[in-house]
């Protein structure tokens, strides 16, 4: 394979996801695509949170309930990676296997760090 | 269409929001099942999208509630959740949904289930205007059934509606011709 024809980095965000959210404010309002990238950062800093409160506490049923929430929040702006990484906390917190979960909590924020940056790209591009 | 859109997550609710007002519908979007539930008893939503899991009162809830109510108009409650397989599914339409979506959502087959949605609430209230429409013999009063055959009617209501009895007297106005013909009266 030619490296020349790879990519140097990929982005967190998933291309089409953010082409058909792009399309969507263009249709409707388009102050749209940020408004949702800003809601999708507050909401994943919320959640964020929150597990770590619910790590703490041992909080099995909170830790599924976020991470299932951090997970939707994800798919829908195609942070792919972060939405997987959540999925794994959901399961091993419906599995009850919470000594799996606090690396996949650093996993989780060290993502949102890439996602929160590659968003921030995306605002600064021309739409 | 008025659709009602229950979703906890605010960059889920406010994507759904958009995509549906882009096909032109008419949206409220809540937060979550129980302000959904309230939202729907004030005011009647053709169509519900729900996510499943959320706080205070979740999808399944919701599409129970909705169902429980029985109401004349019908609700095609649409389920969208990041929960798959077939256990998820059969709890859905036990439950009273009418459709199952998996997250993320793919716009164009969730806009090819609302024509379905639209389909089948189009369909219903015809069936509704049909069962209205009683088809009666000018004169004699019978009345036409499903198969064709015309009936009596205390034969065609015993049918459908199987709590009603009948009671047989006779009207004044009847009474009165009865007697006439039978020479009882002037």
């Amino acid at each position: 394979m030619n490296a020349m024809t790879e990519a140097p980095s990929a982005s967190s965000l998933d291309r089409a996801a953010i082409a058909r959210l792009r399309a969507l404010a263009r249709e409707l309002d388009p102050s749209l695509f940020a408004e949702i990238m800003g809601t999708f950062l507050d909401d994943a800093a919320k959640y964020r949170t929150a597990l770590r409160s619910a790590m703490d506490a041992q909080d099995a049923a909170a830790l599924e309930h976020t991470a299932h929430a951090m997970k939707g929040a994800s798919m829908s702006i195609g942070a792919l990676a972060l939405a997987s990484i959540s999925a794994q906390v959901e399961h091993a917190a419906e599995g009850g296997t919470l000594s799996l979960i606090p690396p996949l909590i650093i996993d989780i924020e060290a993502e949102i760090r890439r996602v929160q940056a590659d968003i921030a790209l995306e605002l600064s591009a021309p739409a | 269409m008025k659709i009602l859109v229950a979703e906890d997550d605010g960059t889920s609710r406010m994507i759904l929001k958009a995509m549906l007002q882009k096909a032109g519908h008419e949206v409220v979007a809540m937060e979550n099942g129980r302000m959904a539930w309230d939202a729907w008893r004030i005011e009647f939503f053709p169509v519900v999208i729900s996510d499943w899991d959320m706080p205070e009162l979740d999808g399944i809830g919701l599409c129970r509630q909705i169902r429980s109510k029985g109401d004349e108009r019908y609700t095609y409650m649409i389920l969208l959740t990041a929960r798959g397989g077939k256990a998820n599914y059969l709890e859905a339409m036990q439950a009273g949904a009418d459709d199952f979506l998996t997250k993320p959502a793919d716009d164009d087959q969730l806009l090819a289930r609302l024509h379905v949605a639209e389909r089948i609430l189009g369909l219903r209230r015809q069936m509704k205007q049909l069962e209205a429409l009683l088809p009666v013999c000018a004169w004699c009063k019978k009345i036409r059934d499903e198969d064709g055959k015309w009936n009596q009617m205390e034969t065609y209501i015993s049918r459908h509606n199987s709590d009603m009895r009948f009671t047989h007297g006779s009207c004044p106005e009847c009474a009165a011709n009865f007697l006439k013909q039978a020479g009882l009266a002037p």
